[in-house]
């Protein structure tokens, strides 16, 4: 089980006149989420998506407030927990001049994932991924859901228990788009636990056990979809979110 | 960690059979001996560390890396010692080159191949040294122009001088009678230069927020 307790991460902003100003990216956030569960990490660009999941996974510190891992503290045991995490962002580049194999052997390697055994996985991954056909091609040759799909692989390749997927499927179209949310899908037959932040409250509803809507770095609601939606008399999480916002007296185009 | 350092290595690779044949052709051109060539093959190598840098921040490299089961230091010590295993490969390929440059045109000197070819990769060893925390903090970009200007810099200073007269050889007689000792001195300067500066990539990079 993934737990977080009153998470914060402090920055500090600088203005036109050069003034620095300190904020929370996001302020207190606490919540747990249990195996085979998909929580949905929903909000407006800049509500604190990305940081909290950065900080959970480890890319950022955070300025107060604890993760841990199937009761295993982040700090102190922050080595094999990252061996249970994989992390997928929807910014990252993945190394273009290598082939997938090559990118996949990479990653198994990372993860001391044992040579024999590596190759097994990563037939199995090309096979259930339909990569086959382009497993010995540069990645900088394929197409945006081909690559998709190797970045999924490269995550799949030491066989987390935990996936943190930002933004994964921004910026794609419904086809590559699909490949993430089936990737979801079957990976949570398998009990892993996945924390999925998005702007696309409709592709949440379809495949969140459980939403935590966030806006400027606070939990302004959270809870199965179907309580969210029946606590802001609302029929889908896009009118809930904004039902909660304007019951905040606050401006979504802010 | 050990991946980290296979990872530039592979990097490395992709673009050594290019890097081997410019060093074969330069090996074939420098027709004064040595000195040249030494230096060329060791520069050659940093460049070739140099577009690891490159590698990693043009595929926004360091937040994945940060989720490796790595600690953070392992990646600024992966980049350090892919640098002197990448470099030790490349002094000892044009020592290599130089003795049989050597026996072709008859003049082979292996002592004097050894000593330029090892404080060749000193003065490049001395460069990244100083320019690795720069590249930590700033970005590539910055740090190659650093590099840039830094060993064209001493050459343009080096070309002024002479140009204006200045006797630039008081400096190198004075040199040279501390021969004896330098010759100690500068590599075990340069070794505690590269720990410091590892010391200060260190800490610039477990600082740095991605």
């Amino acid at each position: 089980m993934l737990e977080v307790t009153d998470l914060k991460k402090k920055f500090v902003k600088t203005d036109k006149k050069k003034r620095r100003t300190e904020f929370y990216a996001d302020n207190g956030i606490t919540f747990k989420a249990k195996e085979g569960e998909v929580i949905g990490i929903l909000g407006p660009n800049g509500a604190g998506k990305t940081t909290l999941l950065r900080m959970i996974g480890g890319i950022l510190e955070p300025t107060s407030g604890e993760v841990t891992f199937d009761s295993l503290g982040f700090k102190k045991n922050e080595l094999e927990i990252k061996k249970n995490i994989a992390y997928l962002s929807g910014n990252t580049k993945i190394y273009n001049t290598l082939t997938c194999y090559e990118l996949m052997r990479m990653c198994g390697e990372f993860y001391d994932v044992e040579a024999s055994s590596l190759e097994k996985r990563i037939k199995n991954i090309s096979k259930i991924l339909n990569m086959e056909d382009f497993l010995y091609n540069k990645i900088g040759n394929l197409s945006t859901g081909q690559t998709q799909r190797v970045n999924i692989a490269r995550c799949m390749v030491h066989d987390p228990k935990y996936y943190i997927l930002d933004e994964a499927t921004s910026g794609l179209d419904i086809l590559s788009s699909q490949v993430i949310i089936d990737f979801i899908k079957e990976e949570k037959k398998k009990n892993k636990t996945i924390l999925y932040s998005t702007h696309y409250m409709e592709e949440a509803e379809n495949i969140c056990d459980y939403v935590i809507m966030i806006n400027k770095g606070v939990i302004i609601k959270e809870g199965t979809p179907d309580k969210v939606k029946k606590d802001t008399k609302t029929t889908n999480l896009r009118d809930a979110f904004f039902a909660l916002i304007e019951r905040n007296g606050e401006d979504y185009n802010e | 960690m050990i991946g980290l350092i296979k990872k530039d290595l592979f990097i490395v690779k992709r673009n050594l059979r290019s890097l081997l044949l410019i060093i074969l052709v330069f090996s074939f051109l420098t027709i004064n001996g040595q000195s040249e060539f030494s230096f060329f093959a060791v520069y050659m190598s940093a460049v070739l560390m140099m577009s690891t840098f490159s590698y990693d921040e043009y595929n926004k490299s360091d937040a994945f890396i940060r989720t490796l089961p790595n600690g953070r230091s392992d990646a600024v010590k992966a980049k350090y010692i892919s640098t002197l295993i990448i470099e030790i490969a490349s002094v000892l390929f044009s020592v290599l080159l130089s003795i049989i440059s050597g026996i072709l045109k008859n003049n082979l000197n292996i002592m004097e191949i050894l000593e330029i070819s090892f404080y060749s990769w000193l003065g490049i060893l001395l460069v990244q040294t100083i320019f690795y925390p720069i590249i930590y903090k700033f970005g590539i970009e910055k740090g190659r122009i650093g590099i840039f200007l830094s060993v064209f810099g001493v050459a343009l200073v080096f070309g002024l001088l002479s140009k204006l007269g200045i006797n630039i050889n008081i400096a190198s007689n004075i040199l040279k009678s501390l021969e004896d000792i330098l010759v100690y001195l500068i590599p075990i300067g340069v070794v505690i230069l590269f720990l410091v500066s590892y010391k200060i990539s260190k800490k610039i990079y477990s600082n740095k927020e991605y």
